[in-house]
Formats: C-alpha cells, sequence, structure tokens
C-alpha cells in the first residue's frame, strides 16, 4: 500500500539530486561578485552612516512639512482674522474702501451739515474764521479706492481723501502735532503733549489749505503771524508721496514728511496714509503737502488783559525732569525780561500736582495803564 | 588612516573568502532554494544570493568554519522559510485582491524534465510553509527533530507536532506517507 506513495518521496529526493546538479547562471554570479565588492568597500561604519544621514534627512524633510503645514494654518487663520477689514467684498471688480475710507465710510453718504461732529462743536459765532478751522475731514468727494491698490492711479490725489492741517487759533503757536490711536478719524491734532500720544514737536506750525468748514480742534489763543502770509498756498504747496517697502509706523512717515522732506520755509500742511494691509498705526504709503505759510486770520477782538494784543508772544518752556510750577513761572518771567509780564500760563507734562516738566506762557508787554494802575 | 587601510584589507580579505565558499557550497544552497522554491530559478537564486552576502556579517562570528555547510543549511532554510511566508501572506484571498498575487507557478521544465517530478514537487504546495519545511528536513533530508527545532526555532515536541500535522494534511488529500 505504502509503495506507491515511497516513490512520491523518493520523485521528491530525486528531484533534489536533479536541483544539486543545477548551476547557477552567470547572472546570479555576476551579482554575487558585485554584492561582494560593494561590501567590501563600504565599512559598516560607513553603512551606519548612511542609514544615518538618510534617517535624519528624512527626519529634516518630515519636520519641515509639519512646519510649512503649521505656518500655512497660521496664515489661514490670519487672513480670516484679517479678512473682514481688508476683504469685504467678495466681488474683486467692486473696489473696496481702504480702513482709512471705511472709517470715513458712515459720514460720507451723508451732507456735512447732517454729519455727527466728530467733535465739540464751537458755534460759528466763537470761531474765528470759518475758512482757517482746522480740520482733519477729508472732502466729501473722496471716491473709494481699491485695498490692493495703495495708490490708484484712476483717482486723482487731490480727490483722495487726506488729513488736513490748517491754519487756525493754533497758527504761529509753539506746540505739538500728536498722532492720536484712539482717534482714527482725526488722528492729527495740534495742541499741547498728550500722555501716551505719539507726538511731532513743530516750533511754529503754519500754513496748510484750506480748511472745507469743519468742526475746529483746539481753538485757542490767537497771537499775531509771525511771518509774512502767502496769498495762495495752493500754488505753491508741494505735493510728495512716500511709499517705502513694506509697513512703517505713522509717526515715523509724519516725522520724516515734517522735517527731512519739507523744504526750508514750507511747512507740513496735509498728511495722508495709506494703510493698505498694514496693521493698526502703520502704513504702506503716506502722500503729503508742504506748503509756504499762510495768510492768517485777523485776531480776535476781545477784551485784553494788561498788554495783551499784537505785540504779545508765546513762550515754550520745555525741562528735562518735573519741576515746581513756581520755578516754570520764574523762568518764564526771566525769559519774558524786563517790560514784559507773562499773561497766560498753562503747565504740561506727566508729574505730580503742582508740578510741570513744559509750561506755555504768553509774555505781552507791559500796558502804560496797567503800570500806571 | 591606518585603521581604514586595514579595515579595507580585512574585508577584501572576507569578500574574497565568501567568493570561495560560494564557488564550492553553492549546489547546497541551490538545491534548497530550488526545494522550497518549487524549482523555480530565479526565486532560488534570490535566496541563494542572499545567504552568500549574509555571510558578510556571519562569517567573521563563525567560531568554526568546519561547521560552514551546517550553518548555510540552516541559513538557506531559515531564509526559504521567511521567503514562503512572506508569499502565503500574499497569497491570502485579501492580499490576493488587493495585490493581484498569482498561484505559484510549476517547476521550469528545464530544470525538472520529468512530469512526474515536478508533480511531487507541486504535492508539499498543499502544506503551510513551516509544515513544509519541517516535513522535508525530516522526510527529505534525514535531520533529527531537535536539529530541527533549533532551525526553526521551536523545540522537539512542537516540531513533532508539526511533522504529524503535515502528514495528516497530506493523508487526507490521498497521499501516502510513510511513518516515522
Amino acid at each position: 500500500m505504502a509503495e506507491p506513495r515511497r516513490s512520491w518521496l523518493a520523485e521528491l529526493r530525486e528531484a533534489d539530486r536533479a536541483f544539486a546538479r543545477v548551476a547557477p547562471s552567470d547572472a546570479l554570479d555576476a551579482r554575487v561578485r558585485a554584492s561582494l565588492e560593494a561590501r567590501a568597500e563600504r565599512s559598516p561604519v560607513m553603512r551606519r552612516g548612511l542609514v544615518l544621514a538618510v534617517s535624519l534627512g528624512l527626519l529634516f524633510v518630515g519636520l519641515r512639512a509639519i512646519e510649512q503645514r503649521s505656518v500655512g494654518i497660521a496664515r489661514v487663520n490670519d487672513a480670516a482674522d484679517a479678512s473682514p477689514a481688508t476683504t469685504p467684498s467678495d466681488d474683486p471688480t467692486i473696489p473696496s474702501a481702504s480702513p482709512v475710507e471705511r472709517r470715513r465710510s458712515a459720514d460720507d453718504g451723508a451732507p456735512r451739515d447732517q454729519r455727527a461732529p466728530r467733535r465739540a462743536p464751537v458755534p460759528e459765532s466763537e470761531a474765528p474764521d470759518a475758512r482757517s478751522r482746522p480740520s482733519l475731514d477729508a472732502p466729501p468727494s473722496s471716491p473709494p479706492r481699491d485695498v490692493d491698490d495703495r495708490f490708484d492711479p484712476r483717482v486723482p490725489w487731490r480727490d483722495a481723501p487726506r488729513f488736513e492741517l490748517v491754519p487756525g487759533p493754533t497758527q504761529g503757536r509753539d506746540g505739538v502735532l500728536h498722532f492720536s490711536r484712539s482717534s482714527p478719524d482725526a488722528p492729527f491734532v495740534f495742541g499741547p503733549p498728550q500722555p501716551g500720544a505719539l507726538s511731532l514737536r513743530v516750533g511754529s506750525l503754519r500754513g496748510g489749505s484750506a480748511s472745507d468748514g469743519s468742526p475746529p480742534v483746539a481753538p485757542e489763543t490767537t497771537p499775531p503771524p509771525l511771518e509774512e502770509p502767502h496769498d495762495d498756498p495752493e500754488l505753491a504747496c508741494e505735493t510728495e508721496v512716500i511709499a517705502p517697502a513694506g509697513c512703517v509706523d505713522i509717526a515715523e512717515l509724519k516725522l520724516q514728511a515734517s522735517e527731512a522732506l519739507c523744504a526750508d520755509g514750507l511747512y507740513l500742511s496735509a498728511f495722508d496714509v495709506d494703510m493698505g494691509t498694514c496693521g493698526e498705526g502703520l502704513a504702506a504709503a503716506a502722500k503729503y503737502t508742504c506748503c509756504p505759510p499762510t495768510a492768517a486770520p485777523p485776531p480776535e477782538e476781545k477784551p485784553s488783559g494788561p498788554g495783551e494784543g499784537a505785540n504779545c508772544k508765546p513762550l515754550s518752556i520745555v525741562l528735562d525732569a518735573c519741576a515746581p510750577t513756581s520755578a516754570l513761572d520764574v523762568e518764564a518771567e526771566k525769559q519774558c525780561g524786563e517790560g514784559a509780564l507773562v499773561v497766560d500760563h498753562k503747565y504740561l507734562g506727566d508729574c505730580a500736582d503742582g508740578a510741570a516738566s513744559e509750561g506755555w506762557f504768553t509774555c505781552c508787554p507791559v500796558a502804560m495803564d496797567v503800570q500806571d494802575g | 588612516m591606518a585603521l581604514r587601510a586595514r579595515d579595507e584589507t580585512e574585508r577584501g580579505a572576507l569578500s574574497a573568502e565568501i567568493s570561495a565558499i560560494y564557488r564550492r557550497h553553492h549546489d547546497l544552497v541551490m538545491k534548497l532554494a530550488l526545494r522550497y522554491g518549487r524549482g523555480q530559478r530565479a526565486w532560488a537564486e534570490d535566496v541563494t544570493h542572499d545567504v552568500f552576502i549574509g555571510l558578510f556579517d556571519s562569517l567573521p562570528t563563525l567560531e568554526r568554519r568546519d561547521e560552514l555547510e551546517g550553518f548555510l543549511y540552516r541559513a538557506t532554510t531559515h531564509r526559504c522559510l521567511t521567503k514562503l511566508r512572506r508569499e502565503r501572506l500574499f497569497s491570502l484571498l485579501t492580499a490576493r485582491w488587493l495585490f493581484g498575487a498569482e498561484a505559484p507557478p510549476d517547476a521550469e521544465p528545464a530544470l525538472v524534465a520529468r512530469e512526474d517530478l515536478r508533480r511531487a514537487l507541486a504535492v508539499l504546495d498543499v502544506l503551510p510553509p513551516k509544515e513544509r519545511v519541517a516535513f522535508s528536513m525530516y522526510h527529505l533530508d534525514g535531520k533529527e527533530q531537535d536539529e530541527i527545532g533549533r532551525t526553526l526555532g521551536h523545540s522537539k515536541g512542537q516540531v513533532s507536532k508539526l511533522i504529524a500535522r503535515a502528514v495528516a494534511r497530506l493523508r487526507a488529500r490521498g497521499i501516502e506517507v510513510p511513518d516515522g
């Protein structure tokens, strides 16, 4: 019974003997030889080093991929965060308003006389001159601009929204030009220093283009002009555009425009920033206008104190540190000189009560009646 | 530098020694590889190549060079078993559906001219890889169960069960297998 099956095992053994006679092919010989030579040339250390290098390379590539994915996610998040401010419209053909424009949009749609005042309105009768009231409003005809086109060639600069500093009650006064982050509609204000505001100190702010009748800013006393006024400031004004690479602090742009770019004898009268896609307080470009001194409004007729009049001069004293206001008074009287009287004062600075680091004074010649009195 | 040169010299000498071993013992390795590879030359040559290249790492640790044939026998059997098990994994129904694997071909007529011998080889295909190897080592090579256990990493009792299971599987298919 088992005999035929024994032959099956015998057949397997015979097959084994046949296999033992099979000579390796030339291809196998060459393959084994090549592999042995390769192994002889590469030491185990080299092989381990090669494996280590490949592993590190793969690890590096993987980490880079993870990093890029993370950056991509962050960019998407940033874009999502910024999208309400930069892409108000899904239609790319519809011009979008810049951030500056959008801040104005609520008012621009209404006539000027129906707009809500941005500052406490001053009665018309109290304004020295409607033409010279300081205004930071944009002209009502300002068209919307494309977000991506920082300077749209289709929109003339003259029609573009801009902030203007016009001569007014502050003309001829030493003061500080503020950039206020808290009031984006009127970022530049002339007046005394304010804590937390970026300021550009100007010796005597003069000039500027015509006002459009917006409410005044901080009307103060109106000393007489120090220089001869210019009859037509628009003719002699120079307008330049600053477009640095990247986003620059607006205060820095303002400083450049005022100190470095306006020629001698000209004064910064208009400054318009294009925030583009920059963040708060930054701008991608700025357009500024330098103008010669302009005509000043006539001084307001009002009852004056002893010696106050056309010959009064402002005096500003700035100290490096806080000092008692009495010391400022003494210094003011000293600088006013004999024959003059300090008729007005204002103490400034982040100091304790009774102290100040800066003082504004008005020196007026001593009137005869006072002297007589 | 000297160490590196000496290292290169030693590796060159080792390569030459393995070449000599290959010329002397390739028939043993090829025979086993062709048996477990169902008479397929390419299959057997892959195993043969890997066995001799593996000597590059194993030969320096081999204490007695007179045991080289036994070492080659165990190394070849082990590599064939690994290759068979890998192929079996891919031949499973799901894997065949995924990878399109096909049934193993018959022995090449150029190597096994007789049809009855090819049929005899095909009979072994009914056995799982480990049973096939254990059965072949025991009935064809005359190895003791202890040695089979050392080669396969099993105890003698486990090897006995493997062989008994293989015999039962063959007998279930009508193939008579002599006892022990």
